[in-house]
């Protein structure tokens, strides 16, 4: 074999095997049309991965945005609940998902609070618990930090998670949601893919369809969830004395999840760099109902909240307090499809008399 | 960009539309130029300012080396050659590392010291299009090649796309010929140019990110979890991964040049097969290796001093070879490690210059220790690099070994791709392309753009010599 590196002159193949070659190409592209067929078949629909590029890519708009841009920090409530088509046509300005599922946030703030470039307003999903100081870095660390060392002002990483989650809005294939060997499976057994009751877009706005899940066992697994676990191998006969449990569970722990009020000294710095900026701030208290409500009134009773408001120097904006805001949620935390442009329009309505736009 | 993106699918169908619609050699030649700018500002694109400082310097520094006879004067240019381009890469690579490590050598006489920080980033490329412009100015001033008069071929020659960011590092003596002759449209070329890119994207996409990574990643997640054959897997893993992953880039360059008409040298020659470490460095990253043996191994003096020296020569090229890959203790003690294979080789040696084993022994305790050896190329720290190592002497031998079906997965996947590698041993690609049956060749290429798509997920994880 020869081991010179160097070969001015390849080997190409002949023009019958060049043919060959260009059908199996060819060939190729028809077996990918032919997959996305085959998955849409089974039930497999296009659907955006919210992941951190994505994030990243909308991170950049907030700061190119300055002080024209919404930006929204938070985590799922946010993401599920507000209709950012509806947000646009009602303020006129860009409007930013920078919320993360399942995160706390109190990083996003000081990251923008920490960017020169933006001067706009942040709306922040105020769960008190995922704000203060102590609590541990979790995913919010990460996607800020990887943006800063590998996305920040670069350009073919923005163009390209732009691109791509466009094209996954379009392709049930190439999102790759569906893992291969399971959708296999369930060819072979000639059944179909179950539908997922979240759809991700391009901006990173979702939607959930609660009609896809099953209730109440949805339900009683979101409120389980938010009791941090604390009731996962209790059995109970009737709803009733499932809340009952609920209920007393979250009035045992109410001094472990409300934070102290001195445990927000990083989020009063924040907010006071973004004043000094020119940004506006408003903490919005997203509505909740049925198990969900009662919990979180007994972990942060309005008395807490007066004084939240008052330790952040920051408007907050509750739910509860408005009517037009309150609304019966299908698992208790999150606003179905159906409900989220309506809520948002009386959202609007009321930033707009709060003065918080 | 990177390949395997669709950014680069619409760049590069946008160029290769472009430069064939002109029939023109030198406005083609525009075109490659623009698109190889384009493609690299398209990462940042104040950065381009320093290829273009690479490129001016040793375009000039090169004519003028050649105008003059004078010894002095000749070498106070290949000097200043140097020193541009190291000091550029020196600055942007090594600042941090070096001043990291003065603070900590500081430290451990009880001296406390806290370096500036040093937000910079680093360039891509940087390593690879520094490495080819002073291959350039090194072999005008050896006399093996007299200085390009075309200011465009020669950034050209610095920028060309496919091969910009990560090599292969082609000589100028290999590429610049090319640029003087035209070319023209060769279905050819450009059919095998498209399959080789299809295959490089293969091997990232599919072996390297879906079948490899994952194991990977989960081992090194947390190395105290572990047993001698969970260790086992994650590196034999790991071992697959790098090479599919960089030699997935290879393929791609080699691929992208020749759709272009320029060819390319191929920087991966089936190294897993290989009988011994100098057969090693002839098989993986060639380019590097043959521009580390003829640029430092031979300035040092190569094997023409004696054997001590030789031994010096030799450990001093693999440990800077290992600092070229990135600014980390890790990567110096992986160089070390391979100058330190490549004595005992050269000690254990016959007379006759061959090897005492047989072939076959020979290429699986190559492929061992250079496995062992990737320890602490992958691992993230030193701490890491410890931990890992420890794990096969003082961890439980099967507890924390992954079972799953990927883990089989990858393991079969890396069984058979040893055996490709043995059955490639003494044929390059072109052999390969003409011994496979051409429809056997056509199903092949037609599953692995399926693949590649069942497997692309709009994440890429970028190449890992990128960070290099």
């Amino acid at each position: 074999m020869p081991l010179s590196t160097s070969s001015s002159e390849r080997a190409l193949p002949d023009a019958a095997r060049a043919s060959w070659l260009l059908a199996g190409l060819a060939f190729g592209v028809v077996l990918v049309v032919l997959a996305e067929f085959a998955l849409r078949g089974l039930g497999g629909v296009p659907n955006v991965r919210d992941s951190e590029a994505l994030w990243h890519t909308q991170r950049e708009r907030a700061a190119r945005a300055e002080d024209r841009g919404i930006v929204l920090v938070g985590a799922s409530r946010f993401q599920l609940g507000l209709d950012l088509e509806a947000l646009t046509e009602a303020t006129q300005r860009p409007v930013i998902q920078l919320a993360i599922d399942g995160s706390g946030y109190l990083d996003l703030v000081e990251d923008l609070s920490n960017d020169d470039r933006f001067r706009g307003t942040v709306l922040i999903s105020g769960m008190p618990a995922s704000l203060n100081d102590s609590r541990p870095a979790d995913r919010a660390s990460t996607w800020v930090a990887s943006y800063h060392q590998t996305f920040k002002g670069l350009v073919s990483p923005n163009i390209e998670q732009s691109l791509s989650a466009k094209l996954q809005s379009y392709s049930a294939l190439y999102a790759n949601i569906y893992p291969l060997p399971r959708v296999a499976k369930i060819a072979i057994d000639g059944q179909r893919i179950p539908p997922l009751y979240l759809k991700t877009f391009p901006s990173r706005e979702r939607s959930a369809d609660y009609r896809l899940v099953q209730m109440p066992q949805f339900y009683i697994q979101r409120v389980g969830r938010n009791l941090g676990g604390r009731i996962d191998k209790m059995q109970f006969a009737t709803m009733g004395e499932f809340a009952a449990k609920v209920t007393e569970v979250a009035a045992d722990s109410a001094h472990e999840v409300a934070p102290a009020l001195t445990d927000f000294q990083r989020l009063q710095a924040a907010i006071s760099r973004l004043k000094s900026r020119g940004a506006t701030v408003t903490i919005l208290e997203m509505p909740s109902s049925g198990l969900i409500k009662a919990m979180e009134d007994i972990w942060y009773p309005s008395a807490y909240w007066r004084e939240f408001e008052a330790t952040l120097q920051a408007p907050i904006i509750r739910a509860t307090d408005f009517p037009e805001l309150t609304f019966e949620l299908p698992d208790g935390s999150h606003l179905d499809q159906s409900q989220k442009r309506a809520f948002t329009r009386a959202l609007v309505d009321v930033l707009n008399r709060e003065g918080a736009l | 960009m990177q390949f395997d993106s669709l950014t680069f699918l619409l760049f590069f169908a946008a160029v290769l539309a472009t430069y064939y619609a002109v029939p023109n050699w030198g406005w083609r030649k525009n075109v490659l130029l623009a698109s190889s700018y384009l493609f690299y500002m398209a990462w940042s694109p104040p950065l381009v300012i320093l290829i273009w400082i690479s490129t001016l310097a040793d375009f000039c520094i090169a004519k003028r080396m050649h105008a003059t006879t004078a010894p002095g004067r000749r070498k106070a240019l290949v000097a200043a050659s140097l020193v541009i381009n190291l000091g550029v890469l020196s600055y942007f690579k090594y600042a941090a590392f070096l001043l990291g490590s003065f603070a900590d050598l500081l430290a451990l006489a009880g001296v406390a010291y806290r370096p500036p920080d040093f937000d910079i980033i680093l360039p891509i490329g940087i390593s690879f299009y520094t490495f080819q412009t002073l291959s350039y100015t090194l072999d005008v001033y050896r006399r093996k090649t007299t200085p390009e008069q075309s200011l465009r071929d020669f950034a050209l020659f610095v920028t060309f796309f496919p091969q910009l960011v990560a090599g292969p590092i082609v000589r100028a003596t290999h590429f610049l010929p090319q640029c003087a002759e035209a070319k023209p449209f060769n279905s050819q070329a450009l059919t095998w140019g498209l399959a080789l890119l299809v295959w490089g994207i293969f091997q990232k996409t599919v072996l390297a990110d879906t079948i490899f990574a994952p194991l990977v990643d989960a081992f090194y997640a947390d190395v105290t979890q572990t047993s001698v054959l969970g260790t086992t897997q994650a590196l034999l893993a790991f071992s697959m991964q790098i090479y599919c992953d960089f030699a997935g880039y290879s393929l791609c360059a080699v691929g992208a040049a020749l759709c272009l008409g320029f060819s390319i040298p191929d920087n991966f020659k089936a190294p897993y097969a290989a009988a011994g470490f100098s057969d090693f460095w002839r098989r993986w990253h060639v380019t590097l290796s043959t521009w580390l043996r003829d640029y430092l191994y031979v300035s040092l003096g190569g094997n023409r001093r004696g054997s001590t020296r030789t031994y010096v020569n030799l450990t001093l090229t693999m440990l800077l070879g290992g600092l070229w890959h990135g600014a980390s203790w890790n990567f110096v003690v992986w160089g070390l490690l391979h100058g330190v294979l490549l004595m005992i080789e050269r000690s254990v040696r016959r007379d006759d210059g061959a090897a005492r084993l047989p072939v076959a022994l020979s290429v699986v305790l190559t492929f061992l220790a250079v496995t062992l050896v990737w320890i602490p190329f992958r691992s993230p720290d030193w701490a890491t690099t410890v931990a890992v190592a420890r794990s096969f002497f003082a961890s439980p031998l099967t507890s924390g070994a992954d079972y799953s079906t990927a883990s089989a997965v990858a393991l079969a996947t890396a069984a058979a791709m040893l055996v490709y590698h043995y059955y490639r041993r003494q044929k390059s690609l072109d052999d390969l392309m003409r011994s496979v049956p051409a429809g056997l060749q056509a199903a092949g290429l037609a599953l692995a753009t399926l693949s590649v798509a069942l497997c692309a997920t709009g994440d890429t994880n970028a190449f890992i010599y990128f960070q290099f």
